[in-house]
């Protein structure tokens, strides 16, 4: 016993290898390998569901489009996307906004993809009614009508769709998964600051959001909502500091949220990046089983030299051991129904993340730590059936933060901890988290249009680095996962989805 | 259940007791842009409206602006004589000097309409519903 803990205390004195520095971007950061073209299209009048009284909502059905020149025949068909832009509603009014995307349009056609943008404009006319279900259906008019044209599915793989859309047109992609009235498949779903006027829930698709810290315009949250609100399938979020609402556009600039923090260029490589490697992930060429890559890892960060991106991931196929979700709350008691327990700690508790006035937008529960190294080593410890294989499992995955208002948290400085494994024969192995990732000081921003919030980041430690830490560690017989609160003297955490994944 | 706890607690403190001990702590928001009110017309209608069992019986057009509309806005309120306020029901900008909106059904009598701009810039009339 004596040797694998004198090397477990060396590794964590020495620290460890693998940590995020000098990884190279995600792949498709830069230019896919096709040359862009584009197009105009225009299908004439269309009606849509009345938002208001009886009479259908006349708009004309156009929008442009992009795809990849020179695509070998054997990635024809190509997978079809469908982008949905935002509302903006400002002279001329109506014809320009699905225009407002074109970075991200060259971006995924250069990496193979047929990318529609349709335009929302006179749906767009309506404050309120948000008319959400009205862009569903207009996404699936368009899809219906290059199907239409594409009859002997030369051109566009209708078994590969994916939907796009920021802001409203964010809900709208939503919408037109839920509402789905041809089963279209939709395998993939990516947002930017989508709004969460009609509250969906959905499942079964794979999902990916994105949201800026200061995002001035869609600032109440509501991304987190839908994120949390996607169940089912492999499902990813970036929060990304400095990044606001309008810049996620080409050219919009709205006044009310002013600048970004980071260059609106960086907006776009940042949504060219995720989203691209999202959607060759779910319909596009990529081998599956990569997803992770959009999670906190060695090989995400970092994407860009200068945005800090907070990722959360959820893998449907992972072993939970802690979601927080089993009412009525009890923090003795696990996922798993087995027991948890705390050692040295202030406080442990569960407690819900949804709660606005106290800078949550999570519509979950968490687990709630307080910790003062003066009492002891403070501990938290999670039991597994005994003789858990992890094995088939890549990481111990957990999604932390720190609660802004917190006395015992300090402005500006990150938290840590680190996680412990321990099998049946009582060997342990330990990794420090901010060697993987951080728990970051939530960021805010100043004025009203910047309500300050509190978000959960996903960090993943590779459990071959367990084992690299304790090779005497039995990943397929493990007892306990514990985590340690002994990298600050004090401090106050929220903890969700300890658990497995891949 | 306090069996299986102390069994877990005693089970952990032994695998990391030894370790623990060796290791030691360580430690704008912009100025709105100016908004006006130039005439707010009132008109009878019979519109059904989902989510309300009585039909919406009177449109609101109000010209003036320059209106506009981010992911949100621009938001109508009617103002009752009582301090009261109303959200409009339905909210359409149909260019940059004219909105349309509907009270909830059954508001009568006089009425301050309120219209705020996503950037905040508020403009306010009274007119007669």
């Amino acid at each position: 016993m004596t040797t694998p803990l004198l090397m477990v205390v060396l590794s964590l004195v020495v620290g460890q290898v693998g940590a995020a520095d000098g990884v190279d971007p995600i792949e498709t950061h830069a230019r896919g390998p096709y040359e862009v073209g584009s197009w105009d299209w225009d299908f004439g009048p269309l009606q849509l569901t009345p938002v208001v009284g009886t009479n259908p909502l006349a708009v004309q059905h156009f929008g442009t489009g992009r795809y990849p020149i020179g695509l070998p025949g054997s990635e024809l068909p190509a997978p079809f996307i469908v982008f949905a832009h935002g509302r903006f509603q400002s002279a001329p009014f109506t014809g320009t906004n699905h225009t407002q995307a074109s970075y991200l349009l060259d971006h995924l056609a250069s990496w193979g993809f047929v990318v529609v943008s349709v335009n929302l404009d006179v749906v767009g006319q309506f404050a309120f009614p948000a008319a959400i279900p009205q862009r569903g259906e207009l996404i699936h008019a368009t899809i219906d009508r290059f199907d239409d044209q594409d009859q002997d599915d030369l051109f566009f793989d209708m078994s590969r769709i994916g939907l796009v859309g920021h802001s409203r047109g964010g809900e709208g992609v939503v919408a037109a998964y839920v509402d789905n009235p041809d089963s279209r498949e939709i395998h993939a779903v990516a947002t930017i600051a989508p709004t969460d006027f009609e509250e969906y829930s959905f499942s079964g698709v794979h999902y990916l959001g994105l949201y800026g810290s200061k995002d001035g315009d869609v600032n109440n949250g509501w991304p987190i909502k839908v994120y949390e609100r996607s169940t089912g399938r492999h499902k990813a979020f970036q929060y990304i500091e400095g990044a606001n609402h309008f810049w996620f556009t080409d050219s919009i600039q709205f006044t009310g949220e002013g600048n970004g923090l980071i260059t609106r260029e960086q907006h776009h490589e940042i949504a060219w990046t995720y989203i691209t490697h999202f959607l060759r992930e779910t319909v596009g060429d990529r081998a599956p089983g990569r997803f992770g890559e959009l999670s906190d890892g060695p090989s995400l960060f970092p994407v860009t030299d200068s945005a800090d991106i907070h990722p959360m991931y959820f893998d449907p196929d992972g072993l939970v051991v802690n979601n927080h979700q089993q009412w009525p709350l009890d923090p003795s008691m696990n996922t798993l129904g087995l027991v948890t327990a705390g050692s040295m700690l202030l406080e442990l508790s569960e407690s819900s993340l949804n709660s606005p006035g106290a800078t949550f937008y999570h519509p979950t529960f968490a687990m709630r730590a307080r910790f003062d190294t003066a009492l002891g080593t403070p501990l938290y410890v999670e039991e597994l059936e005994p003789g858990t294989d992890a094995s088939p499992f890549d990481y111990l995955s957990l999604r932390v933060m720190q609660p802004l208002g917190s006395d015992l948290n300090t402005a500006g400085q990150v938290q840590d901890m680190r996680l412990a494994l321990v099998d049946m024969r009582n060997n342990v192995a330990a990794l420090t988290l901010s060697d993987y990732g951080t728990i970051p000081w939530p960021v805010t921003h100043a004025g009203f249009a910047f309500p300050e919030k509190s978000v959960l980041r996903t960090s993943r430690l590779p459990l071959d680095d367990f084992v690299a830490a304790n090779p005497e560690l039995q990943l397929n017989d493990l007892r306990l996962v514990a985590l340690v609160f002994d990298q600050t003297t004090v401090g106050e955490v929220r903890v969700d989805d300890i658990a497995f994944t891949r | 259940m306090k069996y299986t706890l102390a069994c877990v607690l005693a089970l952990a403190l032994l695998g990391l007791g030894q370790w623990l001990l060796a290791e030691p702590v360580r430690a704008e928001h912009e100025t709105p842009a100016d908004i006006g009110l130039s005439e707010i017309r009132v008109d009878v209608v019979d519109l059904a409206m989902a989510g309300y069992d009585e039909h919406l019986d009177r449109r609101v057009t109000v010209h003036g602006g320059p209106f506009f509309g981010t992911a949100f806005g621009p938001e109508v309120t009617f103002v009752l004589p009582d301090g009261e306020s109303l959200r409009a029901a339905v909210v359409v900008l149909e260019n940059e000097r004219t909105l349309v909106a509907y009270p909830p059904p059954g508001v009568r009598g006089s009425v301050e309409v309120r219209v705020e701009n996503p950037d905040r810039a508020l403009i306010q009339g009274v007119t007669q519903l």
